[in-house]
C-alpha cells in the first residue's frame, strides 16, 4: 500500500496520493497544452534526489494507477529522473520536483521556463526556488500558484483555475 | 520563502460560486471533486488533526507495529494524561486527566463509529484487549466532546478504526496475524476483503486466550492467592457496502476470570467467570443530496449480555452478624438491548462553513436482569431482579458549524440537546477557536459543556450487591476550558502544549461508608500536557509526553490517579526492515481518598523493548517484545475498604508476533 510505503524523508503519503491525482489534471488546464504534447503525448517527468528514488517511483505508480496511460484523451507517459542525470535534451510537458536544493531546482526550473513548461513542487516552501505550482492537504486541499514566477513561465491556465487556486506572493 | 499567502477564493466548494461559463470545463469539475475528496479523506483520517478544534492523539497501525503495541489498552497507556484504574471484576478503566477514576463511563469508545459503552456500567472493558493487528488507527480526544457530533464524551473519547473499515480511500489489505507469549498467551486472527465493482465486503476476526494470574497478598476476608485473569476472547466483524448502502456488524465475546471479584474479594473458586457477549449491527445509507450536502442515515441494534459467577464470600466468611459456612455465590444474567437511529445532514455548500445537523435516538431495554445468590455451593438459589425494570429512551438534537473566519482562523460552534425519559435532559454547548498563525504555529481555545448520564448500576440496583444505587441520581456535569499550542517543526516533528481547567459537578461515585453510588459534590481539576515528537535520519523517532494534573477528584483529594506522568518512546531503524523500539512509562504516586489511611500508591517506571522485522515486498512482519523488561513490581490502587494491599500488575512478559499481508 502506498500509505505504508512512502517513508523516505518528510513525504506525506496522503499528499503524494493527492498530488498524483491532481497535478495531471492541472496539466490539462494549461492553455498551451496542444503544443507541449508532442505527437499528442503528455509527458510528465518526476525529478528527484538520489535518496528519494522510491518516493518518485511511488508517485509515478500512483499517477499510472489513477490514469493508466491516457490523460484527457491524449496518451500519457510518466518518467522519473534524478537531478544528477537530468537530461536537457528531453522536453517533458510538465515537471514534478520532489525535495531538493536550490541548485537542483534551478537546473530544472531554468529548463522548464525556457520551454514554458509547468514545474510542480512537492512542497510550496520550494516556491523560493521558483517552482510554479504546488499543493497541500491541511484542513482543506489547497493549490498554490507562485505569483512571482507566473510571468516568468509564460504559462496560461483556463480562467476558472485561477478562481480555485491561491496566489502566493 | 513564502512571505504572504492571499486567498483568491476559498477552495471549499468553489463550484458553488463559479459562473456558469466556467462550469463548462469538465476538467475543472473533476479537479474540484478530487480536491474535495482529499479534503474529506484528510478530515476523516485525521491527517489534519493539528488543525482541528480538539486536543487529539492519533496512533496509526504502522506506529503501533514499530512499538510492539499489542492491544488497545497498551496504546491508550501511551497517551498523555491517561492513567489506568481497576474497577469491579477487574475491569480496566482508562482515566482521562484524573477525572473521576471511580466512574467507568467517563470516556466513550467508538469502534468504526459505533458507540460500544454498555448501559450497565457505562464502560467498555470488553474491548480493551482488541488486538492492535486489527486496528488501522486510534483517535483519542482528551477533554469533553468528540470528533463525532452525536457522541458526548465527558473526559475523553476513543475512536478505533479497524483495518477492515479503513476510511482513507485505499482498499482493505487482507492480513493474517498471530501472537504467542507468556502465560500461554495466544492470539490468532485475520483481516479479509473482497471487492467486485460497487460491492465490497470485509471482515476481521481474532481469538485470544491466556491463563494469566496475578498475586494477591490478602483480601478483606484474610484470603490470599491468585486473582484469576484468564481470558478467552474473540471478535468477528463483517462489513459490506453496495453503492450508498453499508452494513457494519460485530460479534464479540469476552470470557474472563473473576479477577478481584464483583465485591472486591478473592474468589475461592477458580472457575468463577465473567462473560460479556456483545453483538451489534448497523445499517447505513449515505446520499449526496446536492453538491456540498450529504445525508446520512443509520439504524442499529446492540445487544450485550453479561453473565457472572463469583464466590463473593469464602467458606466460613462473616458479614456483620451472619456466618456463611459454605460461603456465598453471586450470579448475574443481564441482557441489554438497544436500538438506535441517526439522521445527519453534512453541509459544506455554504462558503466557509462545515455544518452538521442531526438527530440521534436510542431505546434501551433490560431484557434480562436476573441476580441469584447461593449459600449452599449453588445447590439452591435465591433468584431476584437485580435491576429495576426501567427502559432508557433518549433522543438528541445536535448542530455544529466549523466556520472559517479567514484562512488562518476557524471557529466551531456546537449545541446538543439530549432528552432522557429517566434522567435530567441536558443542553451541551461548545465553542472552539483554531488560529493558524502560520504553517508552524497553531493556537487553539475550546470551551465545552458536557455530561455523563448515570449507568444502570449507579441508578437502578434493587439491592446491595457490594454497591447500591440512588434512583434520583443526577448526571455528572463538566465545564471544560482548554488551551492548546502546536509548534510544527516539520512534517513528522512537533511540540504540542495544552492546558485545561475542568469544573466538575455532581460527581458520581460510591466512595462512602455504604458503597452507594450518589452525586458526591463538585470539584475542579486543572493541568497541562506537553508532547514532543521528532523524526531524524529520515526514520528514527523519539516521542515524549509529560502530563500534570492538579486539583481534586474526590472530596479534597486527587485520588487513585497520578498527578504526574511521563511516557517516552524511541524507535531506532537499522534498515528499512529492522527496527528496535523502547517505551518508558513513568507514573507518579497516587493519593488516596479522604479517610483511606493507607499510604500513597507507589509510583513506578516500566520499560518495554521491541524488535520489529518487516519484509516489505512480502508484507511479512515479525515482532518480539519484552514488556516490563526489568520485572518491576507495580500496583494499581484498590478502593478503600476492599483489599488492604493494592493490585499487583503483571511482571516481565514476552510476546512474539507474526503478521502476513496479502
Amino acid at each position: 500500500m502506498l500509505a505504508c510505503q512512502v517513508s523516505a524523508g518528510n513525504y506525506d503519503p496522503l499528499l503524494i496520493r493527492a498530488q498524483a491525482a491532481i497535478f495531471p489534471k492541472i496539466v490539462l488546464l494549461d492553455q498551451g497544452l496542444a503544443r507541449k504534447a508532442h505527437d499528442d503525448v503528455i509527458t510528465i517527468n518526476i525529478v528527484y534526489t538520489a535518496q528519494d528514488v522510491q518516493v518518485a517511483q511511488q508517485l509515478k505508480e500512483a499517477i499510472e494507477e489513477k490514469y493508466g496511460d491516457a490523460l484527457g484523451g491524449k496518451k500519457m507517459v510518466v518518467s522519473i529522473s534524478s537531478f544528477d542525470n537530468f537530461d536537457h535534451s528531453v522536453i517533458a510537458t510538465a515537471y514534478i520536483i520532489l525535495q531538493g536544493s536550490e541548485l537542483f531546482f534551478k537546473k530544472v526550473v531554468s529548463h522548464a521556463v525556457y520551454h514554458e513548461r509547468i514545474v510542480f513542487s512537492y512542497s510550496y516552501a520550494d516556491f523560493e526556488y521558483d517552482a510554479l505550482i504546488s499543493m497541500n492537504v491541511k484542513e482543506k486541499t489547497y493549490i498554490y500558484i507562485n505569483k512571482a514566477t507566473v510571468h516568468l513561465y509564460g504559462v496560461s491556465f483556463m480562467p476558472a483555475f485561477y478562481k480555485i487556486a491561491k496566489i502566493v506572493e | 520563502m513564502v512571505k504572504k499567502i492571499c486567498a483568491v477564493l476559498p477552495v471549499l466548494l468553489a463550484s458553488m460560486t463559479l459562473h456558469a461559463d466556467d462550469m463548462e470545463s469538465s476538467e475543472m469539475l473533476s479537479l474540484q471533486e478530487d480536491m474535495q475528496e482529499y479534503s474529506r479523506i484528510a478530515t476523516k483520517t485525521r491527517q489534519n488533526v493539528d488543525y482541528m478544534p480538539y486536543i487529539i492523539s492519533a496512533w496509526d497501525s504502522d506506529e503501533l507495529d514499530q512499538l510492539g503495541i499489542s492491544t488497545l489498552r497498551e496504546a491508550l497507556e501511551l497517551v498523555p494524561g491517561i492513567d489506568i484504574s481497576i474497577g469491579t471484576v477487574g475491569a480496566t478503566v482508562p482515566i482521562f486527566r484524573g477525572s473521576n477514576p471511580f466512574a467507568m463511563g467517563q470516556s466513550k469508545l467508538m469502534i468504526d463509529g459505533v458507540v460500544v459503552n454498555d448501559k450497565m456500567t457505562g464502560g467498555y472493558n470488553q474491548f480493551m484487549d482488541l488486538p492492535a493487528d486489527m486496528i488501522k488507527r486510534i483517535e483519542i480526544v482528551r477533554g469533553p466532546g468528540s470528533l463525532l457530533s452525536y457522541v458526548n464524551g465527558y473526559a475523553g473519547s476513543i475512536h478505533v478504526i479497524t483495518k477492515a473499515n479503513r476510511d482513507d480511500g485505499l482498499p482493505v489489505a487482507p492480513e493474517i496475524f498471530a501472537e504467542l507469549g507468556t502465560s500461554q498467551y495466544k492470539t490468532g486472527g485475520f483481516v479479509a476483503a473482497h471487492q467486485q465493482e460497487s460491492f465490497s465486503v470485509s471482515s476481521d476476526f481474532f481469538y485470544k486466550t491466556h491463563d494469566q494470574v496475578l498475586p494477591v497478598a490478602i483480601d478483606r476476608y484474610g484470603s490470599s492467592g491468585d486473582a484469576q485473569q484468564w481470558l478467552e476472547n474473540f471478535s468477528l466483524g463483517i462489513n459490506a457496502q453496495y453503492d450508498n448502502f453499508s452494513v457494519k456488524s460485530r460479534l464479540s465475546e469476552r470470557d474472563g476470570g473473576a479477577s478481584y471479584g464483583q465485591s472486591f474479594s478473592l474468589s475461592e473458586d477458580e472457575s468463577d467467570y465473567i462473560t460479556i457477549e456483545n453483538k451489534y449491527v448497523e445499517f447505513g445509507y449515505v446520499e449526496d443530496v446536492s453538491s456540498g450536502v450529504t445525508a446520512e442515515i443509520t439504524l442499529g441494534y446492540i445487544e450485550l449480555t453479561r453473565l457472572l459467577q463469583n464466590k463473593v464470600i469464602p467458606d466460613g466468611g462473616v458479614v456483620g452478624i451472619n456466618v456463611f459456612p459454605n460461603g456465598m455465590y453471586f450470579l448475574v444474567d443481564i441482557e441489554e438491548q438497544t436500538f438506535y437511529q441517526r439522521a445527519e445532514l453534512q453541509i459544506s455548500a455554504i462558503d466557509s462553513h462545515q455544518i452538521n445537523l442531526g438527530v440521534y435516538a436510542y431505546q434501551s431495554d433490560m431484557a434480562k436482569r436476573e441476580g441469584r445468590d447461593s449459600d449452599d455451593d449453588m445447590q439452591t438459589f435465591n433468584v431476584y431482579d437485580i435491576l429495576i425494570d426501567q427502559p432508557r429512551n433518549m433522543y438528541s438534537l445536535y448542530a455544529d458549524d466549523l466556520i472559517d473566519l479567514s484562512e488562518q482562523t476557524s471557529v466551531q460552534i456546537g449545541i446538543k440537546y439530549d432528552h432522557y425519559n429517566d434522567v435530567e435532559s441536558q443542553l451541551s454547548p461548545r465553542i472552539a477557536l483554531v488560529h493558524r498563525h502560520d504553517d508552524r504555529n497553531i493556537y487553539k481555545f475550546m470551551y465545552t459543556h458536557s455530561y455523563r448520564e448515570p449507568s444502570w448500576r449507579e441508578q437502578y440496583l434493587t439491592r446491595k450487591a457490594f454497591y447500591s444505587s440512588t434512583l434520583e441520581i443526577k448526571p455528572e456535569i463538566v465545564d471544560a476550558y482548554e488551551l492548546g499550542y502546536i509548534r510544527k517543526i516539520d512534517l513528522k516533528s512537533h511540540v504540542k502544549v495544552n492546558t485545561y481547567y475542568l469544573s466538575n459537578k455532581d460527581q458520581i461515585h460510591a466512595q462512602n461508608i455504604t458503597n452507594t453510588f450518589q452525586n458526591s459534590g463538585d470539584n475542579n481539576i486543572y493541568g497541562f500536557e506537553i508532547e514532543f515528537k521528532k523524526t531524524f535520519n529520515n526514520s528514527d523517532q523519539i516521542y515524549l509526553n509529560y502530563s500534570y494534573v492538579g486539583g481534586e477528584n474526590v472530596g479534597d483529594e486527587l485520588a487513585n490517579s497520578a498527578k504526574k506522568m511521563a511516557k517516552v518512546y524511541y524507535v531506532r531503524s537499522f534498515s528499512d526492515a529492522l527496527s528496535l523500539s523502547t517505551i518508558v512509562k513513568m507514573v507518579d504516586e497516587k493519593d488516596r481518598i479522604e479517610g483511606d489511611l493507607r499510604g500513597n500508591v507507589h509510583g513506578y517506571a516500566l520499560v518495554d523493548l521491541s524488535i520489529n522485522y518487516q519484509l516489505k515486498p512480502e508484507n511479512i512482519r515479525i515482532n518480539l517484545s519484552v514488556k516490563n523488561i526489568f520485572d518491576k513490581a507495580y500496583y494499581l490502587p484498590s478502593p478503600d475498604n476492599t483489599y488492604p494491599e493494592d493490585f499487583e500488575q503483571e511482571g516481565r512478559s514476552m510476546l512474539l508476533g507474526l503478521s502476513v499481508g496479502f
